[in-house]
């Protein structure tokens, strides 16, 4: 496969992710920013982006969202479980859902 | 002056509404919003079609420490507050939201739901008044429900740690010796298995 069609893909994705993401908050926007892990800002300042500038976000030879795991280590965890019970995809949603939480972080409370 | 003001009171219609079809009791409904309760047994009726059932809630913040009901509890309560904190939700409203994202969540894959919404609510009642609160599993980081003041050191979450004898439960057990049975290696097995068995919901 070709370095242009590689940049074309990734473009694309890059476009839809934001036609998705002002879609999303057009709906239910603290759904949304729960779903896509937005902060208010940056929620505000995507959900009023004009197609124009949607395009010139999108054009870049770099992804525009990054990946919702941050922790390699975390992620084998869940997906190497030896005593998996069927329980992976929850618990991939679990992790997510509280990654941006400070609870129990450093210093005890 | 104390003439209640027409929009308020239906939104505390809409949220009732909201919250009977999603399951919940009379108790949650009289708590979180200002609706007589003979308006809200007749809401219930009109909505459900059933008078609402009597009797008290269950109150004990044990069942959301044993196995499955802590992880979901944990993945709803992770949601919620993720809710609260940074999209700027109101209570309710992040309660409303959270619990769909997890019926949402659960109904992705074969899992049964386990956290209906009254006990749902009860878990975030159980937090405000301080008698549950979150830890963090050493092993995966995840966040789980624990009683409060339990020692966090060295806590492991029952995904990382399961019980001995967790999830051998006879309709899982049932359901895996229908799939063997049917010889045929298709995903969907324990699925519809499951489900045909009926989905419990708490």
């Amino acid at each position: 496969m070709g370095v242009d069609s590689l940049l074309d893909d990734i473009q694309d994705l890059n476009l839809s992710y934001l036609l998705l993401v002002q879609r999303l908050l057009r709906e239910d926007r603290p759904t949304a920013m729960f779903r896509l892990k937005l902060d208010e800002p940056m929620a505000d300042l995507l959900a009023t982006l004009s197609g124009k500038q949607l395009v010139q976000l999108a054009r870049t030879n770099q992804l525009i969202c990054r990946l919702g795991f941050d922790d390699a280590e975390q992620l084998t965890k869940v997906l190497n479980n030896q005593r998996e019970q069927g329980l992976a995809r929850i618990h991939a949603a679990l992790l997510m859902a509280c990654a941006d939480s400070d609870v129990g972080k450093g210093e005890a409370r | 002056m104390s003439e209640k003001s027409l929009v308020n009171e239906m939104l505390q219609v809409q949220l009732a509404i909201e919250l009977i079809e999603l399951g919940a009791r009379l108790q949650v409904l009289e708590t979180e919003t200002d609706l007589s309760r003979g308006r809200l047994i007749r809401l219930y009726k009109e909505v459900r079609g059933v008078s609402p059932p009597k009797g008290m809630l269950p109150f004990s913040t044990d069942w959301f420490v044993t196995w499955l009901p802590n992880i979901h509890s944990s993945l709803f309560y992770s949601i919620y507050r993720s809710l609260v904190e940074s999209s700027g939700c109101e209570r309710m409203e992040a309660f409303v939201r959270a619990f769909r994202l997890y019926l949402e969540q659960v109904s992705l894959g074969d899992d049964d739901f386990v956290l209906g919404l009254t006990r749902a609510w009860t878990l975030v009642r159980f937090f405000e008044s301080e008698m549950l609160e979150q830890v963090r599993c050493t092993c995966c980081g995840g966040l789980f429900v624990t009683h409060s003041h339990a020692p966090p050191q060295d806590y492991v979450c029952g995904i990382c740690q399961p019980p001995s004898r967790a999830g051998k439960t006879r309709k899982r057990r049932e359901a895996e010796l229908r799939q063997m049975g049917e010889v045929s290696g298709q995903e969907g097995g324990i699925t519809e298995s499951v489900l045909a068995g009926g989905g419990a919901r708490a």
